[in-house]
């Protein structure tokens, strides 16, 4: 084992460490700083990936904008104590966990049968040819260029592109619709729907 | 040991010292920024400042900071200890890390080793910078939340609103330097930026088009309120939340959130140098010192960077000294309303001016000089029309 | 990529529907008081010019994926186009009068209505993953907030709460699906993966595969409603506003569906492996058709019974994905049956909830099926059209519904399926629905009415009366000249066929 697999397998270790503790630890904050955690090391696995630009957005997206706000929310509904989660459906849990339990089975023992057969790569001409679409320069060593991310997404991707600028559009309009406080000119007109109890 | 190995050590050596010198640098910078804005301020409210110890009052913050060192660490009973504890150092890391891809300098020869002036050169330089920022807010809202204390909860809540509002607004201005950047040639890496505002202040990008200074600013505004500073110092308001996040804070901890503000305010100054303000060129493209005087010739870079971030340093006292500071929505409004759609109005312009004004595709520059340092760091070589 | 004046006219319907949500947006912004009727007919025009555009370019002959492979802009998309519009559009007309009733008419629900038929147009369209994630995401999102659009409501809180946390999560699984599929093809584009999977890459690495599929399986799963998949149906149904429940039970089915058997149709090919997912699919399907049929059975409150409804619907169209699946001589046969059921489960579908939706008593609305007694008679024309949809959704000849089902146990009939245990309990669940859908009439026709002021009041203005009407034209014409519909859905799909069969040579 050389010192790049004995790094991957430290920090994979601390992700899979930290993503546990998300679930498994009481306090919600401390469980928010775990996924936090968790963010920068799958971070630091696309860096060995040499997916720089990846890492970095990772860490500015996630752990940096959207696990504060994750915290804001958390401080502000005043969550940390630690409390003993009442669990209204005791049973519900062990079925949760078993359930959890047999698709980690399902799942690993699909990945050990491709990661212990002799191609571990399937090589199709599809596969080569999206290898050869992210080709870096020659002697780049296979390096995703920032650039290259850039013109595929706005070619190739142009279209998903310009949906997930829709997919926010809908969410934006989502939270407007739904937490706004109702101004007093928009209040139920009179002798329409019988109040609600 | 073979040729190989051996430069690698060396390598590895040449490294460390850029890291130790950058760090050092900083700790031993920060009591005196701080004695020079008390200074600057007790003369702008024509006071006298500190005059005590040592020549002008000079080793002030030095005792200061001895005092606390050896002060009681006092650890408040109800406090969340892990959290509390982490909270300084969380603080911390991030504003040191940030230095380690600013250039500070040009190449320098010594030893028979070149080497530039740069912790390390990565492609995704910026990003990395404007990640490592984002994260710094954690401190913050881990202290205040761990604190127990109303007043710190109340600073912490505040700032993360805050940080996470302006730090939008200032990775849009990110993205307009980029622009203009990427129009002389150059890419995301620091050292590409700062070359390619080479030959003279007019080749800075704060002056690039006339439209140049929108993003400086912006940038420049939404760095105070990153680093908590005045006006937009309402996570520490001292009138209304004691000292918000770090009220509970004392001894050695407290003097970490001190020392991660004024890095903080180093390194924004030092972004900003690199971003618009042609780094470490000199204004005016002389060849002032002949050749034979190496060594000093090349400190001539390090000297006109200090100037450069010493004046960023000057405004951020005087910003203090001259300005109340900001009602809370205002602060918001001003972040969402005010920077966010001038930044993207900004971007716009930025764009047509490249569009109509750069026809043909720069010429990217030279990727042969890279820093020796970059076999240490993990980053590989951006490639020709990089972003 | 390129960019030509084709590939626009393509999907010129789907910029439309966006274009139209955004500018309905716009307007209700900028004259916050315009009656919101006129937005409805505004949206109304729009979906009918969404259609003519469908109409004036539809595809003809060679069809080839455009704008860098992410839409295929064949038939089946066009065919399918045409449902979300229809749907979308008699859904509105529905939906005006109750708003305004409930008093929550605002301009958003609206656009929300489009740019949910718009995700629903993209996943039928698409030709790449991604894109079927990002329409369904779409789609998706929309439909939350519609569920909880009455906020005042806590049925309505709760629907869109439950909603949003189990879709969050079967996105999720999609997601991962996604993910391994990508692991085993090297791509996320249909005909990609199907390249790689038609060429094989040993037991393994379709161990790789199969654990992809099965968790796209569990995201379509979710999305149309089948078994295991269903909890959230129900609650949901309930919850939400009754216009919105309409519009989700359908659009939301056909466009999951739409999405579901192209990518199963195309992208899997190899007899072995789609023996095996076809398998896993029919027991699904049989799980649905006896959960949702015996489930409705027990309920009293017409929503919930629409929505368990629903569910036994989608395992009824799941047999024909079952016959896509396993019969790789004809599976243009099992596709167009599912085009087919799709369209007249829209029709009698809404057909049903626009009833619901003009009744109220006393001020609340009318979902207790106890409470239709003696409507037959109160209300002769709303108890005919009720009675007419509720035997369409029976599968009673000679309508809509009736011939539906007809292709569908075709289709899955054929020796090569072999699946004749399907069939048959296809046949006898729909013996059991015929007791619930039945129920609902005989409570109208059967039962004396109540008079006095606990008795219900019908109400429907011109829009609901326009899209009651055009349900039950659907339902009916379907029914009496399926033909013409039938053999447009066959050629639709052996055009599909021959993409997916183009895309392996």
């Amino acid at each position: 084992m050389n010192v790049a697999n004995l790094g991957f397998f430290l920090v994979a270790g601390l992700s899979i460490v930290s993503a546990g503790f998300v679930i498994f630890h009481p306090n919600p904050v401390r469980s928010a700083l775990f996924l936090v955690v968790n963010f920068i090391c799958l971070a630091i696995l696309y860096l060995t990936l040499n997916a720089q630009l990846l890492a970095a957005l990772q860490v500015i997206v996630y752990a940096g904008a959207i696990m504060v706000l994750f915290l804001f929310v958390i401080m502000l509904l005043n969550l940390g104590g630690e409390r003993a989660r009442e669990d209204a459906l005791a049973g519900q849990k062990f079925a949760g966990g078993f359930l959890a339990l047999v698709v980690l089975g399902a799942l690993s023992v699909g990945l050990y049968q491709v990661v212990s057969a002799k191609e571990t790569r399937p090589v199709t001409d599809a596969w080569r040819l999206e290898q050869m679409r992210f080709q870096a320069p020659p002697g780049k060593e296979g390096e995703v260029q920032i650039a290259q991310i850039g013109s595929e997404l706005f070619r190739n991707y142009l279209y998903p592109f310009e949906l997930t600028s829709v997919l926010l559009l809908v969410g934006l309009i989502g939270a407007v619709l739904l937490a706004k406080r109702r101004l007093p000119e928009q209040s139920q007109p009179e002798g329409q729907r019988r109040d609600r109890p | 040991m073979d040729g190989e190995e051996q430069s690698v050590v060396v390598e590895l050596i040449i490294a460390l010292v850029k890291i130790a010198l950058v760090v050092a640098v900083i700790m031993v910078l920060v009591p005196f920024l701080v004695w020079g804005e008390r200074k600057y301020v007790a003369d702008v409210q024509v006071r006298i400042g500190p005059n005590r110890v040592g020549p002008f009052g000079l080793l002030q913050s030095l005792a200061d900071g001895i005092k606390l060192m050896f002060k009681e660490d006092i650890l408040p009973g109800h406090v969340d200890r892990v959290l509390y504890f982490l909270a300084p150092i969380v603080m911390m890391i991030p504003a040191l890390c940030v230095m380690a891809v600013i250039p500070f300098g040009n190449q320098i020869t010594l030893f028979g080793h070149t080497t530039r002036l740069v912790v390390t050169d990565l492609p995704v330089g910026i990003l990395y910078v404007l990640a490592l920022t984002s994260l710094g807010v954690y401190g913050v809202v881990l202290a205040g939340w761990a604190s127990n204390n109303k007043y710190s909860l109340l600073g912490g809540l505040r700032s993360s609103a805050q940080m996470v509002s302006y730090e939008l607004p200032m990775g849009l201005a990110i993205v307009a330097a980029l622009m203009i950047s990427s129009a002389k040639g150059g890419e995301m890496s620091l050292v590409s930026i700062v070359e390619a505002q080479k030959d003279g202040f007019w080749n800075w990008n704060f002056l690039w088009w006339g439209i140049g200074f929108l993003p400086f600013l912006m940038y420049w505004i939404c760095g105070i309120a990153e680093t908590n500073r005045a006006p937009f110092d309402l996570p520490e308001a001292e009138t209304e939340l004691v000292a918000g996040y770090h009220t509970e804070y004392s001894g050695m901890k407290f003097a970490l959130f001190f020392l991660a503000e004024y890095a903080n305010m180093l390194n924004v100054g030092a972004i900003a140098t690199t971003l618009f303000c042609g780094g470490w060129h000199s204004p005016i493209p002389i060849e002032i010192l002949p050749k034979s005087m190496g060594l000093l010739k090349a400190l001539g870079p390090v000297f006109w960077f200090s100037v450069k971030v010493g004046f960023f340093i000057w405004a951020y006292y005087h910003l203090r000294a001259t300005l109340p500071r900001l009602r809370y929505d205002r602060l918001m409004g001003f972040a969402w309303k005010g920077l966010v759609p001038l930044a993207l109005v900004n971007i716009l312009i930025v764009a047509t001016i490249i569009t109509l004004g750069y026809r043909e595709k720069p010429v990217p520059p030279s990727t042969s000089q890279r820093p020796a340092s970059q076999a240490v760091g993990m980053a590989g070589q951006p490639g020709p029309g990089g972003f | 990529m390129q960019i030509t004046p084709r590939d626009i006219w393509n999907i010129s319907p789907h910029l439309v529907v966006a274009a139209l949500g955004l500018i309905i947006l716009l307007i209700d912004a900028i004259w916050p008081r315009i009656s919101k009727r006129q937005l409805a007919n505004l949206a109304l025009l729009g979906l009918i010019g969404a259609g003519a555009l469908q109409a004036r370019f539809w595809p003809r002959g060679q069809v080839t994926p455009v704008l860098g492979g992410m839409i295929v802009p064949d038939g089946y998309t066009a065919f399918f186009n045409l449902v979300l519009l229809v749907g979308a559009g008699i859904s509105l007309l529905l939906s005006t009068d109750y708003l305004e009733w409930d008093g929550s008419a605002h301009g958003e629900y609206h656009a929300l209505v489009l740019f949910t038929a718009f995700g629903g147009m993209v996943m039928a369209a698409a030709g790449h993953l991604i894109v079927v994630f990002l329409g369904l995401e779409i789609l998706s999102i929309s439909l939350y907030i519609l569920a909880g659009y009455q906020r005042e409501r806590r049925e309505s809180q709760e629907a869109a709460l439950k909603y949003f946390l189990l879709g969050a999560f079967a996105s999720a699984f999609f997601l991962y699906g996604m993910a391994l599929v990508y692991g085993y093809a090297g791509s996320l584009d249909l005909h990609a993966i199907a390249r790689a999977a038609g060429a094989g890459q040993g037991a393994a690495a379709n161990q790789l595969l199969l654990t992809g599929i099965g968790l796209l399986l569990v995201g379509f799963g979710f999305k149309v409603a089948v078994v295991p998949f269903h909890i959230w149906t129900p609650d949901v149904y309930e919850g939400a506003p009754t216009s919105a429940t309409a519009f989700m039970s359908v659009v939301a089915k056909a466009a999951g569906f739409a999405a579901f058997v192209r990518v199963f149709a195309l992208a899997f090919p190899g007899a072995d492996l789609r023996h095996q997912v076809g398998a896993v699919v029919a027991s699904i399907a049989m799980l649905t058709m006896v959960v949702g049929n015996t489930a409705a059975v027990l309920q009293t409150n017409i929503k919930r019974l629409l929505a368990y409804s629903s569910i036994a619907h989608a395992g009824y169209i799941l047999v024909g994905v079952v016959a896509v699946l396993r019969n790789p001589a004809a599976p243009a046969e099992g596709v167009s049956a599912v085009l087919f059921y799709t369209l007249a489960y829209t029709f009698m579908n809404l057909g049903a909830f626009a009833v619901v939706l003009a009744l109220r008593r006393r001020g609340e609305e009318l979902l207790n099926i106890e409470e239709y007694a003696g409507l037959g008679f109160r209300y002769p024309w709303l108890g005919a059209l009720m009675a007419l949809f509720m035997l369409s959704l029976a599968g009673m000849p000679p309508t809509a519904g009736f011939f539906a089902k007809l292709y569908l146990i075709r289709a899955a009939l054929s020796p090569l399926v072999g699946m004749w245990w399907l069939v048959i309990t296809l046949a006898l669940t729909s013996v059991v629905s015929f007791y619930y859908y039945i129920r609902v009439v005989t409570v109208m026709y059967m039962r004396p009415a109540v008079e006095g002021e606990q008795a219900p009041q019908a109400s429907a203005g011109p829009h609901l009366g326009t899209g009651l009407a055009l349900a039950a034209l659907g339902t009916i014409l379907l029914g009496l000249i399926p033909a013409g519909i039938l053999q447009a859905a066959q050629q639709i799909a052996e055009g599909l066929v021959e993409l997916g069969g183009m895309a392996l040579r």
